[in-house]
Parts: structure tokens; C-alpha cells; sequence
């Protein structure tokens, strides 16, 4: 049974919401709250897997209740229900909250949204790793990325596409623009899955805002550099494989957040990642020295926090399967998949020469994707991202 | 005597005296040896020669009285030469204001017939001088306006705005001051053309009344969101729960005959009941809907301006205005939405929604008036195109007449009754249109429609890959 807390200042609406959510009664244990003091001390006596707050409330407003919660109980899952309709405001309440819901919002909606929510909370085993990653706020970004996107926006005549070009080469930055632009706040008619258009549909107020709500990742500058060169490789070999087709800049999207569930264990978790970073130095697969670590791998938790923020599931699938090609997701196989998965084992064949069972392991998805002819041109291309 | 006298005053108007005094001499001893003989005068000789130096006195003061009025004279001749090219500069002068000012200056009699104009009247409306000098200023103002141009009453000074018909029949506004020349029997006055500032102040309020709305508008969607959130939540478990109850209350109607329960069914007419309560709980269901439906496009729709560019779903756009502006054009018209899958494009804010408002008011209003009384058709349609993004707005209305379409852009232009239009909103769609970079063109079949072609250009988003290293 998953434990939730609704809190509003409205005494119908929560009445409304208890009756509208009956069906789903046997999955829920739903208690209400009127005010955000008094949903604290809920909280104290008994915990909860998910808080749905109201945005303005008399006294504790949702952003102060859902800070306190992200303080005390990182784990617990944070969500707005509001009518808000002020831009700034929304885009504070993301950074402090996993998701925002727009009211009025259909109990079956509510209910999907908070279950697919969950299912990263599920995977992750430990509460030390529940928490590390459920209590994030401030995103990590690579320190060149963070550098250059501040410099420009000091500068006010800049134009976006030049912000776009910066945001495009970063995990964290791209992550918070996709997630602030496919929030339900944003209230566009489709998913935005591509990170140009993610910060042309932003615009400048919002692109300083997503600088804000990230910092710059402190780490071993090996596992830095790594990250960087990964990140360039895998984002322009996917969509160099879709070349010409629309998934293209998908896959370029799919491809650069690959690594984000590297760069949050990193920043979260600091000194047991470096562990792991020194095992994987050695020879061991990263995803094997993370599992061994931490019960799961960077490919989980980057899809499980993508699932958590409500992107693109051709993204969330990309993402969690970009080192397992023979599993499948649960909406098929996608090209962009298919994309990102050929360029992975690209970029891990050049530079993990010792884990010889992964050798000629791009060789055998380019063979099933029909590929193999493209594959020396992919090659060259991964060397020269890097 | 007299022609003695005539012999004095000869060489005076001759010219100098001296040169001429022996012939002087000669003539005078001539006539006078005539008179008296010549015996006589030599015995007058004494006599004769004090009555020549006499004359040659005279004749000495006279032409030195004469050469000093003559140098008194050119004197003064000079200095009107000087003045009089002075003030030809200074006429000049103010000629070249009066010319170069692009006011409208006019001089007319004090009951406001023309009398004198300046270039810029043939520069800004079109007229030549003489087709003006004569007329009255009034001739050439709105019929509305003509009032305030009535100068006879005018006391002093006087400010008044009216609309000046240009030479191609354009309307301009026009502020006037006029001062009245009494002495002069005068009335000089400078037109300022206002037309575009009344332009720009009218945009500027339209905007910030849009602005108002706006923010009027996300407060009240915040408002109205939670109670449409929690009667939706209730007609949700009403819905529900009366499923469940269905299958309770359907056994009622088969108790057996004479049972007390089945009676009271029957008396409340339950069958009747369980099948009309379901169609109640959709019937709220749909309204809360709708209502949900349009506060989200009006928040949308009044979505403030921003200097700054950013993407708009042009089909959601459309659907918003749609819906908005749905009270305006049900009774008059079907309104028919045919959308092409469309790439985003960079706009300001929501300023592209009041280009979509004032098109589709306008297909209702030419709808309204082409067949008043039955229902006509707007098709509103949107295509992705090589060039650009397409947006039409058909209407089967009155169509524009041949006369007035190069027209129908210009500022402060209406066919609308007075106070049915503003002659603004084309005018205004065409500058936001072309603030995006953007055209807006129509084709039009008089009797049978009109058809709007809004043209935008797509977003570069295309990413320039960089480096990351």
C-alpha cells in the first residue's frame, strides 16, 4: 500500500478528491491535510511515499512545506496540485517538487502520474540511496557547460540559439530544461523530447532559472573528463545514426542524458562513487561496479529520475536501456534506442579495452540493426566528438 | 519774362552751370539787345554785367542745393537697396520654414477659405496648391469633424484634432492650432499629423488592456480551477459509485410482485431513474469539461507580451482562440478547423492570438452582414508550406469591395458603423504579423468572400553542434 498525504486549503477539494479516488482505494492509504503545519506533523507520526500539495496556501505555502519535506524526508515524493497560473512561481515549485499537476486534474491522471512516479522509488533498494536521489534539488552539471551557459547569460543581448547550443552539452542543464518545459505547468499540447526546442519554448527568464537550479559536479577530474567525452560521444553518434530522420535530435537528447545517473550517484554520493569509479578504472563494466555498489546502475536511476520528472518515455526507455541491448522496454524497441544503445558500445569499445567481453560488441548491434556498413563512419565520428 | 525765366532754369535742369555760362552770356545779351536795342544796352553794360553775375550766383547756389539733395537721395536709395535685399533674405527665409515644415501650414480668411499653403500639404495629402488656395479648409475634413474646424466663432486661439482626407481619399489625424489675425483678417494655423502617434498610443493600449486581461484572467483560472477540480472530482464519484449502486438497485425491479420494496420502486419510478441519473452525471461531467476547456484558452489566449521570442504551438494557439472567441461566431457562422501538422514558430507571448481574434471577428462580422439572420462558414486553416507556416481564415461573407482593398490596412479605416469598429484591427494584426517577420495578404470575391492569408516563417532550431570538449 502506498502512503499518501494531500494537502490544500480547500476543505471541498479535498473531500473531492477523497471521493474521486475510491477506486483506487486497495493501492492507497490517503490521509488529508488542511494546512501545510499540520501536514508536517502527520508526517511525523507516520511515514509517506508521496506528499500532493497545493501551491498557495494560507501560512505554509506549498514551496516552504514541500523544502521542509525535501529536508526531512528526502525520500518522500514531492508533488504540486495547483491552479497556479504565475510563471515564476511554477518554475520555483519545480526545482523543490518531482512533478507538477495542473488543476483540475482527472483522478485517473493523478493516480497514473504518481504510480509512474514511484517505480523509481521502487528500484532503489537502500534508503541511503532512496534518499540521496528522491532528496535531489539542485542538479549536478559539468563544470565547463555551467561556466560558459553563465558567462552568456550575463550577457543580455544573448540569443537562444546560442543558449540552446550550451544547454545541448550538458546532462543536468538539459535535464532541467526538458523537465520545466514537459511539466504539466507548461501546459504544452505534446512532449517536448529535443533540447533546442525545449529552450526556444522556455525563453531567456526560464534558461537563468534552469542555471540556477543546478551546480557545478565536484569529482575526480578523470571521472569529469570522462563524463564529458562520454557525453559528447554518445549525444553525436545517436543522432548521427538517425541522420536526416526526425528522431535525430531525440536521439542527440537521449544520447547526452545518458550519463545523468553517473554525474547524480557522483554528486549525491560522493565517496562511495569514487569508489566505484576506481573499480571500473580497473576493469570491471561501470554498471557491474555500480550494481555491486549500490544494488542498481547509473542507466536506472538517470530513467527512474527522467520517469520522476514526467519526460518523453522515448527518452525514459532510451536512457535506462543504453547499455542493455537485449532487454526491452515497455514500449518496444525504438530506433532511438537502438541508436543510442550502438553508440554506447561504440564509445565503450575504445576506451574499456580490457573488458574483452565487450569487444565486437558494436559489431554484433550494428550486424542486427542492419548498420554494420555505417559503423567505420561512427567510429570516425566518436573519435571526433571527443 | 517768362521766357527769360524759362532761360534761367534752362541749364538747372540741363546740367552744370559753369560750362554752359557764356552760351548763357550770349543768349541773355541777345535777348536783351531784342528788348531794349543795342544803343540802350551798352549804356545799361554796367547794369547787364552785375545782373549776369547775379544770374551766375544763382545758377552756382541753385546746382550746389542740387548736388547735395542729389547725394542726400542716392543715399537713401542705397540704404532701401540694402534693406530691401535684406528683408528678401529674410523672406526667404522664412519661405524655406514655411516650405520645408512637414506640418500643414495654412493661412486662410477668417472664415477659414484658404488663402495660402505649404508643401507639405502636397507632400503628405497629396493636393497641389491651387487645387487648395480657395477652397475651405473644411472641404477637406471628415464630414464629423468639420464642426471644430469652424473658425468664425474662433476667439483668439484654438486647438482642435480632425480627420484630413487625403488626395487618394486616405484618412490622416490631424492636430491643428490656429491663431486669428484680426488686423489681418486672418486665421494662420499648423496641422500636426498625429496619425501614427494616435497609432502607436492606441497599440500601446490595446496591449496593456490585453495585459489586464491577462493577469484578470490567471487569477480567475486560479480560482475557478479548484472548484472545477473538486465538482469534477464529485461527479467523477457520483458516476462511480452510482455503477455500483446500479447493480444493487436493477434487483428491485425483480423482487417478486406485492413486495414492499419493488412498490416503492415503482412508485419513484426507479427504472426511469436508473437510467436517467447516469445521462445527469455525463451531462455535469461534459459541462465541467467545458469549462475547464475554456478557462485553460483563455489563460492561454491572454498569455502577456514579451519582448522576448518564444515557441508557440500555432494549431494550440488557434484552437484557443477558437474557443475564446466562440460567443462571438456561433450564431453567425459554422466554423470549419482544418490543421496541418505545423512546426512551432517563434512569436511574442500571445500576441499572434489577437491577430487570430481580430480575423475570425472580422470573417463573423462580413458573415453578419452578408446574410443577416442565417449561418455562414469559417474555415480556418493552417499548413506546413516550403517557405514558411500558412494560417487561412475563410469567411463566406460580403467580400471586399474592388474600391477599398488597397485600404483596408490603413489606420483608423472602418466600413463598420461607428462605434462597431475601431479601423484598428487590421492595422494592428498587420503590424504584429510584421513584427514577426511575417506577411498578411487576403484574396477576396465580392459577394462570395474573403479569405485571410496569415504567413510566418519557421523556427531555426536546428542545433549547430558544438564541441564539448
Amino acid at each position: 500500500m502506498r502512503r499518501v498525504l494531500f494537502v490544500d486549503d480547500e476543505r471541498p477539494l479535498l473531500d473531492g478528491l477523497s471521493k474521486a479516488l475510491r477506486p483506487f482505494r486497495h493501492q492507497w492509504v490517503m490521509r488529508f491535510s488542511i494546512t501545510g503545519e499540520e501536514a508536517l506533523q502527520l508526517m511525523e507520526q507516520e511515514p509517506f511515499d508521496v506528499v500532493i500539495s497545493d501551491a498557495r496556501m494560507p501560512g505554509m505555502d506549498g514551496e516552504r512545506l514541500l523544502r521542509e519535506v525535501q529536508r526531512r524526508w528526502p525520500s518522500t515524493l514531492r508533488i504540486v496540485l495547483s491552479g497556479q497560473t504565475d510563471k515564476e512561481a511554477a518554475r520555483r515549485l519545480l526545482i523543490v517538487a518531482h512533478q507538477f499537476l495542473s488543476k483540475p486534474c482527472p483522478s485517473k491522471l493523478l493516480f497514473d502520474t504518481v504510480e509512474r512516479a514511484c517505480m523509481l522509488g521502487d528500484l532503489l533498494e537502500t534508503p541511503l540511496l532512496k534518499d540521496a536521489i528522491c532528496g535531489l534539488a539542485l542538479l549536478p552539471s559539468l563544470p565547463g557547460p555551467h561556466a560558459r551557459l553563465e558567462q552568456a547569460l550575463s550577457n543580455p543581448a544573448v540569443d537562444l540559439a546560442t543558449v540552446a547550443a550550451i544547454v545541448s552539452t550538458d546532462p543536468g542543464l538539459a535535464a532541467r530544461a526538458l523537465q520545466m518545459v514537459n511539466s504539466a505547468f507548461f501546459g504544452l499540447a505534446r512532449p517536448v523530447a529535443t533540447i533546442h526546442e525545449a529552450v526556444f519554448f522556455l525563453g531567456l527568464e526560464a534558461c537563468a532559472e534552469v542555471l540556477r537550479s543546478t551546480r557545478v559536479l565536484v569529482a575526480d577530474p578523470s571521472l569529469l573528463d570522462t563524463l564529458a567525452r562520454r557525453t559528447a560521444c554518445l549525444a553525436t553518434v545517436s543522432s548521427q545514426l538517425l541522420d536526416d530522420s526526425p528522431e535525430a535530435q531525440i536521439a542527440y537528447a537521449a544520447g547526452l542524458l545518458c550519463e545523468l545517473g553517473v554525474m547524480v550517484l557522483a554528486a549525491r554520493l560522493g565517496p562511495l562513487y569514487a569508489t566505484v569509479w576506481r573499480d571500473h578504472v580497473e576493469g570491471t563494466t561501470l554498471c557491474q561496479a555500480e550494481v555491486l555498489c549500490f544494488g542498481t546502475n547509473h542507466c536506472e536511476v538517470g530513467a527512474g529520475l527522467l520517469g520522476l520528472w514526467n519526460f518523453p518515455p522515448v527518452l525514459v526507455d532510451a536512457v535506462g536501456f543504453h547499455h542493455t541491448p537485449s532487454g526491452a522496454g515497455p514500449h518496444g524497441s525504438s530506433s532511438v534506442r537502438s541508436a543510442v544503445q550502438l553508440a554506447a558500445a561504440i564509445d565503450e569499445e575504445d576506451f574499456a579495452p580490457r573488458s574483452s567481453s565487450r569487444v565486437g560488441q558494436s559489431r554484433q548491434i550494428a550486424d542486427a540493426l542492419g548498420l554494420s556498413p555505417q559503423l567505420a563512419s561512427l567510429r570516425s565520428a566518436a573519435v571526433e566528438a571527443r | 519774362l517768362t521766357s527769360l525765366i524759362r532761360l534761367i532754369r534752362l541749364p538747372i535742369v540741363r546740367g552744370t552751370a559753369g560750362a554752359l555760362s557764356p552760351r548763357v552770356h550770349q543768349l541773355l545779351l541777345r535777348q536783351l539787345k531784342r528788348f531794349v536795342g543795342a544803343d540802350e544796352l551798352d549804356l545799361l553794360r554796367p547794369g547787364v554785367r552785375r545782373l549776369l553775375t547775379a544770374v551766375d550766383a544763382a545758377y552756382q547756389e541753385s546746382d550746389d542745393e542740387r548736388l547735395s539733395v542729389e547725394h542726400a537721395h542716392k543715399q537713401v536709395a542705397f540704404e532701401l537697396q540694402d534693406r530691401y535685399a535684406q528683408l528678401q533674405r529674410d523672406i526667404r527665409e522664412r519661405d524655406t520654414f514655411f516650405q520645408l515644415s512637414s506640418d500643414l501650414l495654412c493661412i486662410t480668411h477668417l472664415d477659414g477659405q484658404l488663402r495660402q499653403v505649404n508643401a507639405s500639404w502636397t507632400r503628405e495629402l497629396g493636393y497641389l496648391a491651387s487645387e487648395l488656395v480657395g477652397k475651405h479648409l473644411a472641404d477637406f475634413a471628415h464630414p464629423e469633424d468639420r464642426k471644430a474646424l469652424d473658425w468664425k466663432r474662433l476667439e483668439k486661439a484654438a486647438q482642435c484634432e480632425v480627420r484630413m482626407r487625403t488626395r487618394a481619399g486616405t484618412w490622416r489625424s490631424v492636430l491643428f492650432n490656429a491663431s486669428r489675425d484680426q488686423a489681418q483678417g486672418a486665421v494662420f494655423a499648423i496641422g500636426h499629423d498625429v496619425t501614427q502617434l494616435k497609432q502607436r498610443s492606441q497599440q500601446d493600449t490595446q496591449a496593456q488592456k490585453l495585459q489586464a486581461v491577462g493577469q484578470l484572467a490567471a487569477g480567475v483560472a486560479h480560482e475557478i480551477n479548484t472548484p472545477i477540480q473538486y465538482v469534477g472530482d464529485n461527479a467523477e464519484f457520483l458516476r462511480q459509485s452510482f455503477l455500483d449502486l446500479t447493480a444493487v438497485l436493477t434487483g428491485i425491479g425483480e423482487l417478486p410482485p406485492g413486495s414492499e420494496l419493488r412498490a416503492a420502486g415503482e412508485k419513484i419510478d426507479l427504472a426511469w431513474l436508473l437510467e436517467e441519473i447516469p445521462k445527469a452525471i455525463d451531462g455535469t461531467q461534459e459541462g465541467i469539461g467545458r469549462v475547464a476547456e475554456l478557462v485553460r484558452a483563455l489563460k492561454d489566449f491572454a498569455h502577456p507580451d514579451s519582448p522576448e521570442m518564444t515557441l508557440l504551438d500555432l494549431n494550440h494557439a488557434l484552437a484557443g482562440t477558437l474557443t475564446v472567441a466562440r460567443n462571438e461566431l456561433k450564431y453567425v457562422a459554422e466554423v470549419v478547423t482544418d490543421f496541418g501538422a505545423l512546426p512551432p514558430v517563434l512569436c511574442h507571448g500571445g500576441s499572434l492570438n489577437q491577430v487570430f481574434l481580430n480575423l475570425l471577428v472580422n470573417a463573423a462580422h462580413a458573415i453578419a452582414a452578408a446574410h443577416p439572420g442565417t449561418r455562414g462558414k469559417i474555415t480556418v486553416t493552417s499548413r506546413n508550406e516550403p517557405g514558411g507556416v500558412l494560417i487561412s481564415v475563410a469567411d463566406t461573407g460580403t467580400g471586399i469591395p474592388e474600391a477599398i482593398r488597397n485600404r483596408i490596412f490603413e489606420p483608423f479605416f472602418t466600413t463598420k458603423a461607428v462605434g462597431k469598429g475601431t479601423g484598428q484591427g487590421l492595422a494592428l494584426a498587420l503590424a504584429i504579423v510584421q513584427k514577426h517577420k511575417g506577411s498578411l495578404t487576403f484574396e477576396s470575391v465580392e459577394g462570395a468572400g474573403t479569405t485571410f492569408f496569415v504567413r510566418l516563417p519557421k523556427a531555426e532550431t536546428a542545433p549547430a553542434m558544438q564541441d564539448v570538449a
